[in-house]
């Protein structure tokens, strides 16, 4: 049974260049559970593995920033999407090439400070019309996987924990 | 260059390099447009394979660590320009007078390296901010550790620029060889810095709590200690008066 909230754990770069460069629009992926380690074995929240599941991804990425971990697989991988984003926005005449010079600088000397982990907690009747499933095959795991690819700021909270 | 991309231009390259960077990731960040996805996944085959030779991994690595590596090629082989070059100067000088929350973050960098002395005005305020938000982290040793870090910076500068001052900028790296490292807690460098500044820092109201904490930061580093906020607090405090010093020191005619 779906809950009131959907929750996604995005680095705080990310929540930065949304804002600056998408007219705060986010494109989040989310989970209807925080943590699927705390659910019954039976339920299929369960089924949501750690690389898809909000509180893994944020523990993995706190403990990399905490250490100062500059060979984080998790830091080196949200480093390349937005770098690639960049390039793809870029080419499609969504943002000019002094932003894209301005992502990609960023992503590779701004501080860790930008790479600490945010939860996002998202009221999801306002926005259930716009979750999108994720195909089983595009899945981490059998869990439901939702995308929002057009989350508006005022539709969530931003928390540490 | 890659096989595969040779005789592409730039963007192309770019292109694929960005593509196939959504297509490694677990949760891909955005949708590609219908008109770049045909006959791409080939290319992005050939290219992946490229990488993998390249970069010495068996083709059916799906480990972390292998990914890992590919993440890292890409971000080398689509960064480049922007920070090789002079785009990566004028990106920073656009991010720094922006003002907004994004221009925090720029100055404040957590390795060391030859961008230091490019950076000297800044980076022991940086680092002493990184050190704030570590005590608001709870992370109270490493704080301890920083803020000496940025104390060790603001030295290196003051006594460059001394040496600068009088004259004999020849004998900075000669002399500097005999020293170990920039601690004006260790007597000898002390001595060195107010013979070449005139500034007998060690008559300054911070001076003994700066010392206390010198001894703590050697603690954390030999010994392990793990320190609580108190004392983190403490370290933090004489290594913001002992850069401000420096930098008041630093700006004072001689």
């Amino acid at each position: 049974m779906s809950g009131p909230l959907v929750y996604s754990t995005n680095v705080f770069l990310k929540l930065l260049i949304q804002e600056k460069y998408r007219n705060d629009v986010h494109y989040v992926w989310c989970s209807e559970h925080f943590d699927s380690r705390t659910l019954s074995a039976y339920s299929s929240g369960s089924l949501i593995p750690p690389s898809a599941n909000p509180a893994d991804i944020y523990r993995e990425l706190r403990r990399d920033v905490q250490g100062l971990d500059s060979h984080s697989a998790k830091i080196a991988a949200q480093r390349a999407v937005f770098i690639s984003l960049a390039i793809e926005w870029e080419q499609r005449g969504e943002i000019s090439s002094n932003d894209k010079d301005d992502i990609i600088w960023m992503a590779n000397n701004g501080s860790f400070a930008l790479w600490r982990p945010l939860v996002y907690v998202i009221p999801r009747a306002p926005v259930e019309v716009r979750l999108q499933l994720v195909p089983v095959n595009q899945r981490a795991g059998w869990g439901n996987e939702y995308i929002i690819p057009d989350l508006k700021r005022a539709k969530f909270d931003v928390i540490e924990l | 260059m890659l096989t595969s991309l040779k005789n592409r231009s730039r963007e192309d390259i770019e292109r694929v390099f960005a593509s196939l960077t959504q297509r490694l990731l677990p949760q891909p960040q955005d949708e590609l447009p219908e008109v770049e996805a045909e006959g791409l996944k080939e290319l992005q085959d050939s290219v992946l394979a490229e990488i993998r030779a390249n970069l010495n991994l068996d083709p059916a690595d799906q480990t972390q660590t292998a990914k890992t590596k590919i993440f890292e090629f890409l971000i080398k082989e689509m960064s480049e320009p922007v920070v090789s070059g002079d785009r990566g100067e004028q990106a920073r000088a656009r991010l720094k007078q922006r003002g907004d929350l994004l221009s925090v973050f720029i100055e404040e960098k957590v390795t060391v390296s030859d961008t230091v002395r490019a950076e000297v005005i800044t980076y022991p305020q940086a680092l002493l901010t990184f050190a704030r938000k570590l005590i608001d982290d709870d992370q109270f040793s490493i704080a301890v550790v920083i803020s000496h870090m940025a104390c060790e910076i603001a030295a290196e500068r003051s006594l460059s620029e001394s040496f600068v001052k009088k004259g004999i900028q020849y004998l900075e790296d000669p002399v500097i060889n005999f020293l170990n490292g920039y601690n004006l807690g260790n007597d000898k460098i002390r001595e060195l810095y107010t013979a070449l500044t005139g500034d007998e820092i060690q008559k300054q109201p911070f001076w003994q709590k700066f010392k206390e904490s010198g001894t703590r930061r050697n603690h954390i580093i030999h010994r392990g200690r793990v320190v609580g906020k108190a004392e983190a607090e403490d370290s933090f405090k004489a290594a913001s008066d002992f850069v401000a010093h420096l930098k008041k020191e630093s700006v004072a005619p001689r």
